[in-house]
């Protein structure tokens, strides 16, 4: 185990190369967000919804209503680029047929949806 | 309730009068009338979704879906109650929710003739249904004269168990009473039908029942086909699970089924006679009859389609979803019934109420469980081309994938079942 310094040393580097990453990745997620059209989210959603339960059950596939709609943005573009845990198939296949303007537009009105 | 007095009657009329007369300055011709009039035939997976998702974003289309059943059972997952793993009730369901949440007008009758001129739906019971626009699921018909010897009456000694309710009933009997050691036999249809994967899905459950009760029985498949969805997956599956005890023939080596026998349960192929203790023989498929006797299917027996709506080619008026439909590339299944349904309600919408008509997109995953938390998958993510639905990028489980991710797929499988009979039904 390092000494308390040196640890907090680690997570004060570690905490700053977050900031400088986030700081880019959210421009993107913001620009992304900028283009969104709601009610062709709202159409784009019919697709999620045979999947996704319509009123937010999670039962072996987990609910995506009401989630934050940067959160929706960054999860989306995982699995388009299949990084880390974002690697399931069905996901990623269809992220890679999400353009910019349907991913914000499904992030923001999926936001605006309710769970049960 | 208040009444409403003869004055208050005229001036409601006056007021609704004004109102069209004035948003019918922009609006599309058919918004001339009060209420426009949405007929839905067949309360399957695509026509109660259309039905729900009209319903659900325009109060003021009146929606009907007209339905003989009071409960409708799935036939995805029916294969997983002949294996033990689901009961019936579990896979049936009911129309209230689209009534009482929805006001959608669900009438149990048959549609027994469209008039496409004067727009309207003949019912079984006497009566006509007058519609603005008009949607067409009924799903599909077995070609019956296509093996000799199978009717309607045989398919009751040999389901095909293809439409489910009864016919999967009566098949799971038929397995419940088999004696061990008894020979299942399966005649797979020719293409294009319901649920490619479905048939080899099956004989998974099959086994899986029989492996469990009567492990020295044998599972003969005699198909129409030399090859099928998921093969290689399936195949695994049938040597990891349960090896020995199914033998698949394909066309190429029988020639295919040409008769059946009901009293001796014989199936005769070109050489060769099987004699099976429980038969299950599923027919070439067309098109739910409703949908020739509206004049909508080609020579092949299937109703031709515009990619980009899901309209009918032979009636501008009327749409052909799910099943019914000639939407290849997509294969016949209630994920793709459901997708193209949604994509049928935006262009119904676009036509009634003037809203905007968004690009088709469409998507289809079909599951199959090989074996006890044993899942694999296949998908497809489809746009509306010119001539027709083209595949956008595709996948498919692969063999000799670990327990874990088999077992996880088999989960998403139950929550799909979740998702979409709640997007179906309410
Ligand atoms: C064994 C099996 C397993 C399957 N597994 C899967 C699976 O895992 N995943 C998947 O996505 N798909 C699966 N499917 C396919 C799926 O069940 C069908 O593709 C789906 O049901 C098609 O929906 P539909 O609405 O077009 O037709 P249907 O489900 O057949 O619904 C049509 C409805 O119309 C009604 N109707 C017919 N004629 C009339 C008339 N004249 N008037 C009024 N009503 C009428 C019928 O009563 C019926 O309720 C499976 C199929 C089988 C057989
Ligand atoms: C064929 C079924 C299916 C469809 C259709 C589907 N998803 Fe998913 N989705 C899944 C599964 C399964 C997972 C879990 C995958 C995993 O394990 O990473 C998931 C996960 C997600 C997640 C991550 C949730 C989290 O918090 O981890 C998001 C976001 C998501 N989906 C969005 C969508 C959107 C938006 C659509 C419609 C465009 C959609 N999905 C359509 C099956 C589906």
């Amino acid at each position: 185990m390092p000494g308390r310094p040196v640890l907090a040393g680690i997570l004060l580097a570690m905490a700053h190369a977050t900031a400088v990453h986030a700081d880019t990745q959210s421009e993107a997620i913001m620009a992304i967000l900028a283009k969104a059209d709601a009610d062709y989210g709202e159409y784009l959603s019919g697709q999620c919804a045979t999947c996704h339960h319509a009123q937010g059950k999670s039962n072996g596939i987990p609910s995506v209503l009401g989630l934050p709609d940067v959160y929706l943005v960054q999860t989306i573009l995982e699995y388009k680029n299949a990084r880390a845990e974002r690697t399931n198939p069905t996901m990623v296949n269809i992220a890679k047929n999400l353009s910019d303007e349907e991913i914000g537009s499904l992030a923001k009105f999926l936001s605006t949806q309710k769970a049960e | 309730m208040y009444k409403l007095t003869r004055r208050r009657f005229a001036s409601l009329i006056g007021a609704s009068a004004t109102g069209v007369a004035a948003s019918s300055l922009a609006a599309p011709a058919v918004l001339s009338a009060a209420k426009s009039r949405l007929v839905v035939i067949g309360g399957g997976p695509a026509g109660a979704t259309t039905a729900r998702y009209v319903a659900k974003a325009a109060k003021d289309v009146a929606v009907t879906i007209i339905e003989p059943k009071h409960h409708f059972t799935t036939c995805f997952f029916s294969n997983l109650y002949l294996g033990g793993f689901r009961t019936l009730e579990s896979i049936t369901h009911g129309y209230s929710t689209l009534a009482a949440e929805y006001g959608i007008n669900v009438v149990h009758d048959v549609a027994v003739d469209v008039d496409g001129a004067g727009k309207k739906v003949k019912l079984g019971r006497g009566g006509d249904l007058p519609y603005d626009r008009l949607v067409v699921t009924p799903g599909i018909d077995m070609r019956y004269d296509t093996i000799e010897g199978y009717s309607p009456e045989a398919s009751t000694v040999m389901p095909h168990a293809w439409q489910a309710g009864t016919q999967t009933a009566v098949l799971k009997q038929q397995l419940e009473a088999m004696e061990d050691g008894g020979t299942f036999v399966m005649c797979p249809p020719p293409n294009p039908f319901r649920c490619p994967p479905g048939p080899y899905e099956r004989v998974c459950m099959v086994a899986h029942y029989l492996k469990t009760n009567k492990p020295k029985s044998k599972i003969i498949v005699l198909d129409a086909k030399d090859k099928f969805s998921k093969q290689a997956l399936f195949q695994e599956a049938w040597a990891q699970h349960y090896d020995g005890m199914i033998e698949w023939l394909p066309k190429e080596v029988t020639g295919g089924v040409k008769a059946v026998n009901t009293d001796s349960m014989e199936i005769m192929t070109d050489g060769e006679t099987f004699k099976a203790s429980v038969a299950n023989v599923i027919p070439a498929q067309k098109a739910g009859v409703i949908a020739e006797r509206a004049g909508l299917t080609a020579d092949n027996g299937w109703c031709p389609i515009d990619p980009s709506s899901m309209r009918s080619k032979m009636n501008e008026d009327t749409f052909v979803v799910g099943d019914a439909s000639v939407a290849s590339a997509m294969p016949k299944s209630a994920f793709s019934a459901n997708s193209q349904a949604k994509v049928a309600a935006n262009a119904i919408l676009a036509d009634l109420t003037g809203s905007k008509k968004f690009p088709a997109k469409y998507r289809n995953t079909c599951w199959s469980l090989v074996a006890t938390s044993d899942g694999v998958k296949v998908g497809a993510d489809y746009a509306g081309g010119e001539e027709k639905i083209d595949v956008t990028s595709k996948f498919i489980s692969k063999t000799g994938e670990a327990a874990d991710l088999r077992a996880q797929t088999a989960e998403e499988a139950n929550g799909w079942y979740e998702g979409i009979t709640k997007d179906i039904f309410g």
